[in-house]
């Protein structure tokens, strides 16, 4: 635990009242905020002030605080979750600023990622593209037991690293394109190295790519800003792995 | 003891287990074979709502829509995936005996029943063992990524209080995946439009007509809408209510209204005081803190805990020799070690710490130590295993846990009590059916590892298919409608309440309310309790609350996002339900599992269990507000296991 | 039929590529992979055809009439229209994506810093735009003799139009130099990116190949740098008009 004192810190905040509205920056003072706190919880100071003041509290999404749940966002200071290596908001700790930091605080950007307040996006646009495809196509009951199909470890490793999308948005919100390419193909990856994902392999990758597009989501150009600032580490492996079965399952499908 | 009571009457309502007869591995197959069933063809006739979208809820959600339901669920998070099941780490149980270390369904049952402290219905449990060996086939075939040895045969665990090697795993993300494989069925039924999904939108009560639960209330989170629907039977999934104590492991957003809402309708509330205390967190840094983070209690495989002998210590830990440390739990209990159940672990840290030996700021907290594991196995060994768990830390703390020991310390993580269900998962309300962390049935006073994400997917999966059918098939679908005069006036009170909030302009704001209660919480009715201390907990709790209600300050609109709303809502809930809560601690005057009264222990300081008199389930009843609820008890029959002593030693 | 395949429709190769493949941000970005190598390609061949300006004279004039007549003259019209075509395969495409990638972020960030990409890989649409323009620039210079028609029709003593001395004469202007250079370095830029990210656009990834892939692509753009400046660049040192 570091020893170090309090700060304090000017905070740019993107204040939205609802959809419609235009929106802009508003300046707020966060005071005395001890560097054990994480980013959320000096938000909830600055929060606590604001109802005090009677003024309308600063709306962000957060549910889980230890960085699985993909609830939180923000793009702090130019990078998603700060664009520190392997962390979410919530777990980002304020010892990583220093007294009299001026810290901006902006919602993700992108056509499918409405803003609905302040710093709270609509990202259903995630839950849709899993929607065309993100699944293997089986009913519960009658599965056969799991080890008749043996995994080697290798394979369940790749599927594991692509697996642990916690579908935050923030390859979304990095991407100069606001591509969600890094998303979809984790999930395609993911099922593309277990067996239980083979038989729909190719209509997997079509069907999400194809939803991808048409959620409004932009062309990947090859930056990799999405893997730099996975909270997951989502390697782009995964991309080259999802392009190969797209490619495969459109111009080179044989029926 | 204090000479004040709570005058505690007996319900009216008897409460029936309906754990078939027989012997115990035939009760469910036969109970399956005696369930009614509802025609394929007229399953699309059927409405089913199902709340919460956890293990419970998606898994409950999309296999009653693979059958051929029309099903609403909803949850209050931005996506059902973000639900707080996905927070579970460590793993799964199953009684695959795929170690052929002489696992079995029965001895899963058994462990289960004990672990739990004998405070469960033995059927459920038994059931649940049963169903636990089709959970990993089922999730494996969804393409849950478990983690596979090198011949592609999957690789199990032990887990905290386990002598065999059952739990099976993804990394440290366990719960993620198996919610993620829950999500993706939940997603295909909404593509295929069985599943109409409501995110964003929180229910704030059940609507019953003719006694039957119909329908429910939600506020729409965006719009601010309140709103009703109806169904054919209503499915809570809705997790526990740990944050009663305002600092625990669970996400910001979990809450009691759900269930306590149900409880106000006249469901029983069962054991709330069954609270677990996890004891690897993360201890607390300071007074700004909003939640404790949990990290796997396989930790404690490897990690050995200590604290130093002497009150007085001052070194560093690294610098305490051998002869200066007290590896407590392996002294205490030489056979399972550092291994101990979690409530057992959680006290002994807490005994140490009271004893003024305890490490860190405000001496609250005992340290982990991987020294001896690096040493014997390898960094690379130990890395492999909680690498993620070691960065976690080191990312919270800025200590560097493969060189320094982790400091940890006990906090609020799982609540074992819930709303009342018999075996059939129903709640004594006909058609409100009660799933996962929000019913009460499977583990007692004590749960053991591994063992939640069983009984979430055990609960959705493999348990309420069969038993909603049974209810359905006795009712005429689409009897409720939302322009039932039942509706109304339920809406009418959820925006009077809703109205009611906005309109105090008081000066504290919820988190305030919310921080004041938790302290009450974790102070009297935490990892130890006693009978003077939750009757000071009520007084205090009433007085809270009759403060909530003049002084609360929630500021903005009704009908747009107000965070500050849904918070100062779940809040109000809070407040009553804490009360209901110590007063079940304070009626139980025994000890057992995560229940812990000072005044029943043994001479070395171990619960005391009172079978003869509390070998029951406590379900409260709701009486009116202000009322001490009525208790409605069900006998807990034990035909299988022979009641014991737990012993760790 | 799937959503996917409704929009990826057809049998027939015409209606699957340009019903679906093409229209898929993917396909898109596999066809600017593909003709972009078709077009790396073709610039390592013009630039080891150009180098010839090195050799005597008769070397560059011999090799001009050699592609001029290959096939009695088709062949090379065959290879401009293929690369036509692949060039505006790659434009339109990359116009298409670009004109995408706004549209999807309507509203930008007040603040962005990048954490992984390179100046190379942000600035692609602007260095191809300014690498179009120079490649009409530079076709009108020494494909159609617009700006110089005097040079352009110098022959040599065998008859034959002489290539030789019109580069030599062009690049003893230092205006032109500096236009030619600074046109490499959009090549370049362009390349840089290029060359590097193909693989990954056809779906290749391997841990150690695609890195040494994009290592050798990206030496070759460098190569390609300074072979394509190497020729004004000299030829103004060691001065024109021979």
């Amino acid at each position: 635990m570091s020893s170090q004192k309090s700060m304090n810190l000017t905070l740019q905040v993107w204040r939205q009242k609802s959809k419609r509205d235009a929106g802009g920056f508003t300046t707020y003072q966060a005071k005395g905020i001890s560097p054990d706190q994480s980013f959320l919880e000096m938000l909830d100071v600055v929060n606590e002030e604001l109802i005090a003041k009677g003024e309308d509290p600063i709306a962000f999404d957060h549910d889980c605080r230890e960085g699985i749940c993909g609830m939180c966002s923000l793009y702090i200071n130019g990078a998603p979750h700060g664009g520190f290596p392997g962390t979410t908001t919530c777990q980002l700790h304020m010892r990583h600023f220093k007294d009299g930091d001026e810290i901006t605080i902006e919602p993700w950007r992108a056509k499918p990622f409405p803003v609905l307040k302040d710093l709270i996006v609509d990202r259903t646009s995630f839950d849709r593209l899993v929607q065309a495809g993100g699944y293997v196509s089986v009913n519960t009951g009658g599965a056969p037991d799991a080890n008749a199909v043996p995994i080697p470890k290798k394979e369940a490793d790749l599927a594991m690293d692509a697996a642990s999308c916690i579908g935050c948005g923030a390859c979304v919100a990095a991407c100069p394109n606001a591509s969600a390419m890094l998303f979809v193909s984790a999930k395609i990856s993911q099922l593309r190295h277990l067996p239980q994902g083979e038989a729909e392999r190719k209509k997997r990758a079509l069907n999400m790519l194809t939803r991808a597009d048409k959620e409004g989501f932009g062309a990947c150009r090859n930056h990799f800003e999405c893997e730099a600032a996975c909270p997951k580490d989502i390697p782009r492996r995964v991309m080259a792995e999802a392009y190969r079965d797209f490619i495969e399952a459109s111009a080179l499908r044989e029926e | 003891m204090s000479g004040a009571t709570f005058d505690i009457a007996a319900s009216d309502t008897t409460l029936e287990g309906k754990a078939p007869a027989g012997p115990l591995a035939e009760k469910w197959s036969k109970h399956k074979f005696d369930l009614k069933l509802v025609n394929p063809a007229n399953k699309r006739r059927y409405r089913v709502i199902v709340v919460g979208s956890g293990l419970a809820g998606a898994a409950a959600a999309s296999s009653l829509a693979e059958l051929g339901y029309n099903v609403d669920c909803f949850c209050f998070q931005d996506s059902p995936r973000r639900a707080h099941s996905i927070a579970a780490q460590g793993g799964i149980n199953a009684a695959k005996n795929y170690q052929n270390d002489g696992d079995s369904i029965y001895r899963l049952f058994y462990d289960t029943i004990k672990g739990g402290d004998f405070r469960a219905r033995e059927a459920n449990v038994h059931r649940l063992a049963e169903c636990s060996v089709d959970i990993i086939d089922h999730c494996t075939a969804l393409g849950v990524p478990f983690a596979r040895e090198y011949g592609g045969q999957l690789a199990n665990r032990s887990f905290g209080g386990a002598q065999v090697s059952r739990t099976f795993y993804a990394r440290g993300q366990t719960g993620q995946q198996l919610l993620l494989g829950a999500y993706s069925s939940l997603s295909r039924m909404i593509e295929a439009g069985r599943v109409k999904m409501h995110a964003r939108t929180e229910m704030l009560d059940v609507v019953l007509v003719s006694g039957h639960a119909k329908g429910i209330v939600t506020r729409d989170l965006v719009s601010g809408e309140i709103k009703s629907w109806a169904a054919d039977a209503v499915v809570l999934a809705t997790g526990g209510y740990g944050n009663v104590f305002y600092l625990s492991t669970n996400a910001q957003g979990c809450n009691v209204t759900a269930t306590y809402r149900a409880y106000k309708r006249g469901a029983a509330f069962a054991n709330p005081c069954f609270t677990q205390i996890h004891p690897t967190c993360i201890p607390v840094h300071g007074d700004q803190q909003s939640k404790l983070t949990l990290m796997s209690e396989s930790l404690r495989n490897d990690g050995r805990i200590w604290v130093p002998k002497a009150k007085s210590e001052t070194r560093a830990p690294g610098q305490i020799p051998e002869a200066d440390r007290d590896y407590y739990l392996e002294r205490r209990y030489p056979s399972f070690g550092n291994l101990v159940p979690r409530d057992i672990a959680s006290r002994a840290a807490k005994a140490v710490c009271d004893e003024g030996r305890g490490v860190g700021p405000g001496g609250l907290g005992v340290y982990l130590d991987f020294a001896k594991a690096i040493s014997e196995k390898g960094k690379r060994d130990i890395e492999g295993k909680y690498g993620n768990l070691f960065d976690m830390y080191a990312k919270i703390t800025a200590e560097d846990p493969y060189t320094t020991p982790m400091r940890i310390y006990p906090a609020v993580h799982y609540t074992m009590g819930g709303l009342w269900v018999d075996y059939n998962l129903m709640s004594n309300v006909p058609g409100l059916f009660v799933l996962g962390e929000a019913n009460f049935s499977d583990h007692g006073a004590n749960r053991l590892g591994a063992s939640a994400l069983m009984q979430g997917l055990s609960d959705g999966y493999f348990v309420i298919p069969y038993t909603i059918g049974g209810y359905l098939a006795g009712e005429k679908p689409g009897k409720a409608t939302i322009e039932d005069a039942a509706f109304g006036d339920v809406v009418a009170t959820v925006k009077s309440r809703t109205h009611k909030l906005l309109s105090i302009q008081g000066r504290k704001s919820p988190r305030q309310f919310h921080k004041a209660l938790g302290q009450i919480m974790w102070e009297r009715c935490g990892m130890a309790r006693n009978a003077a201390g939750l009757v000071k907990a009520v007084d205090d709790i009433r007085a809270l609350r009759a403060e909530f209600w003049e002084n609360v300050k929630v500021l903005g609109e009704g009908n747009s996002i107000n965070t500050s709303l849904e918070m100062a809502g779940r809040v109000a809930d809070f407040l009553e339900f804490g009360e209901m809560m110590c007063i079940d601690a304070w009626h139980r005057n025994e000890s057992c599992g995560g229940h812990f009264r000072e005044e029943f222990q043994t001479e070395e300081g171990e619960a005391k269990r009172d079978d003869d008199t509390f070998a029951y389930v406590a379900a409260w009843m709701y009486r009116g507000d202000g009322k001490v609820p009525s208790l409605a008890k069900e006998t807990l029959a034990f035909e299988n296991v022979k009641l014991s002593q737990r012993s760790y030693k | 039929m799937s959503e996917g395949e409704r929009v990826v429709r057809g049998a027939l190769p015409f209606s699957r590529l340009v019903g679906g493949f093409v229209m898929s941000s993917v396909g898109a970005k596999v066809i600017m992979a593909l003709t972009g190598v078709v077009l790396w390609l073709f610039l390592i061949g013009h630039l080891v055809g150009n180098l010839q300006i090195f050799q005597v004279p008769d070397a560059i004039n011999s090799y001009a009439v050699f592609l001029h007549t290959l096939g009695h003259g088709a062949a090379l019209w065959a290879v401009r229209a293929s690369l036509l075509a692949c060039l505006f395969a790659h434009v339109g495409m990359g116009l298409r994506l670009a004109a995408l990638n706004r549209a999807a972020r309507p509203v930008a960030y007040a603040k962005t810093r990048r954490l992984r990409t390179s100046p190379a890989a942000l600035w692609m649409a602007a260095s191809g735009v300014l690498l179009f323009v120079f490649l009409v620039f530079h076709l009108n210079h020494f494909t159609t003799g617009m700006f110089d028609p005097a040079s352009f029709g110098l022959k040599d003593a065998e008859g034959r139009q002489d290539v030789y001395r019109m580069v030599r004469i062009a690049f003893s202007n230092p205006g032109l130099v500096v236009v030619y250079v600074v046109a490499q370095l959009f090549v370049f830029s362009h390349l840089l990116h290029g060359t590097a990210s193909v693989w990954q656009s056809i779906g290749v990834n391997h841990p150690v190949w695609t890195p040494v892939l994009s290592g050798m692509g990206r030496s070759l753009a460098l190569l390609i740098f300074l072979g394509n400046i190497a020729i004004p660049v000299i030829i103004l040192i060691v001065g024109g008009r021979p």
